[in-house]
C-alpha cells in the first residue's frame, strides 16, 4: 500500500515514525489509510494546504491515479479553486450552509452563475491577469448562529436587490448546472452584470 | 540596474547553520522601489535568506550592503539606526502577535523599543487605517481577529518605524482566497504610496505573478534563475522554474494539461548533504552526465536574466514552444465531466 501512493524504500521504512517522514511523505500515509479497506468513496479534507505547490501537484497526480486505477469516488473539500479546476469534474459551492451553485467544473469556472462563485474565481491570482487588482469581497462569513434573513449572501452580494433580503431563493436547475440566487434570470443568461470578473 | 547603485546588494552570502549550508553563495541586489519575488520550496534556505539580509540570522560570510553602505562590518549603533529602516513581516501573526497583549501594544511597542519619539510616531489608528482596519481593533487581543486581520496588524507593526524596505515571509499563507486577495492588494497599494521596496518570500508562484517586478527562483541555498518576473514566467531557463511553475494549480480547468507536462519529481534533498554538480541534477528531466560532475555557473541569458544550468538554451526553448502551443488548447484526453 505504501509504494502504491508513492512512498520509496516502504518495505524498509515500515518500521520508521511519522516524525521521521516530510510534510508530503506524511500525506501520501494517511491517503494510504484511507485506502486500505478499499473504500469506493474517500473524502479528503483540504488534502494540500500545508504543502509546496510541488509535493501538492504530487499529492494531486496521486489522486487522478487512485481514481483511474480504482474507480474510487472522491469528494475533495478545499479553499483552492485552482486545485479544484485542475483535480475535480463538478464543484460544489457552499456558502454559510447552504449550496449556492453546483455543476461541471468547466463550464462553473468559465461562466459562473452565483455572484459568490463569481467573486471568488475573481479573488484568485493568475497568470493569464498579472497586475490587475485582485476582487475582493467586502464583509465576512456570517456566523452561523445569526445567519441574515433572506439570500444569505445578500450581505456582500455585489448585486443585491431588496427581494434578497425577504426572501431565501431556491436552488434552482438551468441546463444540468444548479443554482440558488433571487435575481438569476435563466432567459438572459445569468446575473445581469458581470462586473465582479475583471477578466 | 546595475548602472545605478543598488538599494539591497547582497555579494557571496554564506548563512550556516553548523553543517548546515542554508544559504549557499548568493549574489542578489534589488533596486530602490523594486519588488522582488524569492520563490523555492521549503527547505530551499529563501527564509534564512530573507532574515540574513535583515540581519535576524547572522551571516557566516559574505556582504550585505544597504543603501551603499555595508550592514556586516559597520558598528552596532549604525546597524541600529539603519534596521529600523528595514523590516519583517512574519509567516504566522498568531505565532508572532504575542497573545497577552492588545493590538494598541503591540503597534507602539516597536517605539518602544527604539526609543522613538513622540513627533516621529504614527498613531495607534493612523496604523490600522493604512492597513484597512478599523479603529475599534486596536483594544482587541490577537486570537479575536481573523486570520486575514492578524496579517494586517503584522503589517502596521512593520509599517510602525516608516521603513524602505519589507521583508514578507509567505504574506498569503493560510488565508482563504478572498482574504489573501484582499491582504495582496493591500500590500501592493503600500508599495507604491510609501514608495517601499520588498523582498517577498513564498512558494507560490501565482502570488508573485500579482505583485512581482522580479522574481529569484532558490533551491537548496543558492539562486538557479533571477530575472524580470514576465520573462521568467513566460520563458524559464531553468528547469527547476519551470518544474515549478508546472506544479501551481491554476484556477482555469483548461490548463489541465500543463500540470501534467512536467511533474517536478521527488522532495528537495538535505542542505547538509547536496547533491555532487548541479544541486538540482537528481530531480532534472534535462540532466546529462556533465551535471553530476560540474556546477553550472551563473549566465546571464537575456538582460537582466540570469541562469545556473548547462543546458539552459535548450529549457528555454522549450518554455517557449509550450507557451505557443498552450494558446487555447484543451487537453482532451481528460474527461471534464
Amino acid at each position: 500500500m505504501l509504494e502504491q501512493v508513492g512512498i520509496p524504500d516502504a518495505s524498509e521504512r515500515i518500521g520508521t515514525y511519522p516524525h521521521q517522514f516530510s510534510g508530503g511523505m506524511r500525506q501520501r500515509i494517511m491517503i494510504a489509510m484511507a485506502l486500505l479497506l478499499e473504500p469506493k468513496l474517500l473524502i479528503a479534507d483540504e488534502p494540500t494546504s500545508a504543502l509546496d505547490v510541488t509535493l501538492e501537484a504530487q499529492i494531486l497526480e496521486l489522486l487522478r491515479r487512485l481514481r483511474h486505477e480504482r474507480g474510487t469516488a472522491i469528494l475533495f473539500i478545499s479553499h483552492a479553486l485552482g486545485v479544484v479546476a485542475q483535480l475535480c469534474d463538478r464543484i460544489l459551492v457552499m456558502y454559510a450552509g447552504s449550496t449556492v451553485e453546483l455543476g461541471d467544473v468547466l463550464p462553473t469556472f468559465e461562466r459562473p452563475l452565483h455572484p459568490y462563485t463569481q467573486a471568488l474565481i475573481a479573488a484568485a491570482p493568475t497568470r493569464g491577469r498579472r497586475g490587475e487588482p485582485l476582487a475582493t469581497i467586502p464583509g465576512k462569513v456570517p456566523s452561523l448562529s445569526a445567519l441574515p434573513t433572506g439570500c444569505k449572501f445578500a450581505p456582500r452580494c455585489a448585486h443585491v436587490q431588496d427581494v434578497n433580503l425577504e426572501r431565501e431563493p431556491e436552488l434552482v436547475e438551468f441546463d444540468g448546472r444548479y443554482v440558488r440566487c433571487n435575481i438569476y434570470d435563466p432567459s438572459s443568461g445569468y446575473v445581469a452584470t458581470n462586473e465582479l470578473q475583471s477578466r | 540596474m546595475s548602472t545605478t547603485h543598488a538599494f539591497v546588494s547582497v555579494r557571496g552570502l554564506r548563512t550556516r547553520f553548523g553543517s548546515l549550508r542554508a544559504v549557499d553563495g548568493v549574489d542578489l541586489d534589488i533596486a530602490r522601489g523594486e519588488v522582488l519575488g524569492l520563490v523555492g520550496e521549503s527547505g530551499s534556505g529563501k527564509t534564512t535568506l530573507g532574515r540574513t539580509i535583515l540581519g535576524l540570522t547572522p551571516a557566516t560570510e559574505g556582504s550585505i550592503s544597504f543603501d551603499g553602505r555595508d550592514m556586516v562590518t559597520m558598528d552596532r549603533a549604525a546597524r541600529r539606526g539603519l534596521r529600523r529602516k528595514m523590516q519583517m513581516v512574519f509567516q504566522d501573526p498568531h505565532a508572532s502577535l504575542s497573545p497577552r497583549l492588545r493590538i494598541s501594544y503591540l503597534l507602539t511597542e516597536p517605539y518602544e523599543i527604539n526609543h522613538v519619539a513622540d513627533r516621529d510616531r504614527s498613531s495607534v489608528g493612523a496604523l490600522l487605517e493604512m492597513v484597512e482596519l478599523p479603529p475599534d481593533l486596536a483594544s482587541k487581543y490577537p486570537h479575536e481577529l481573523s486570520g486575514g486581520q492578524a496579517r494586517r496588524v503584522g503589517i502596521a507593526r512593520a509599517l510602525a518605524l516608516r521603513p524602505d524596505f519589507l521583508v514578507f515571509d509567505e504574506p498569503t499563507s493560510g488565508l482563504d482566497v478572498s482574504a489573501a486577495a484582499a491582504v495582496l492588494n493591500l500590500v501592493k497599494d503600500l508599495c507604491d504610496r510609501f514608495q517601499l521596496t520588498y523582498l517577498i518570500i513564498t512558494h507560490n508562484l501565482s502570488v508573485l505573478s500579482f505583485v512581482a517586478d522580479r522574481i529569484a527562483v532558490m533551491y537548496l541555498g543558492q539562486l538557479v534563475e533571477v530575472g524580470p518576473a514576465e520573462q521568467v514566467l513566460d520563458a524559464p531557463a531553468h528547469p527547476y522554474t519551470k518544474g515549478l511553475l508546472s506544479a501551481v494549480s491554476e484556477p482555469d480547468p483548461r490548463q489541465r494539461s500543463r500540470s501534467h507536462r512536467l511533474l517536478l519529481p521527488g522532495e528537495i534533498p538535505s542542505p547538509r548533504n547536496p547533491p555532487p554538480g548541479c544541486r538540482f541534477h537528481t530531480r532534472c528531466r534535462y540532466a546529462q552526465e556533465r551535471c553530476r560532475r560540474e556546477p553550472p555557473i551563473v549566465e546571464e541569458v537575456e538582460a537582466g536574466q540570469r541562469v545556473a544550468c548547462h543546458f539552459w538554451d535548450v529549457v528555454r526553448a522549450d518554455s517557449r514552444d509550450e507557451v505557443a502551443g498552450d494558446q487555447g488548447e484543451l487537453d482532451t484526453s481528460r474527461p471534464l465531466t
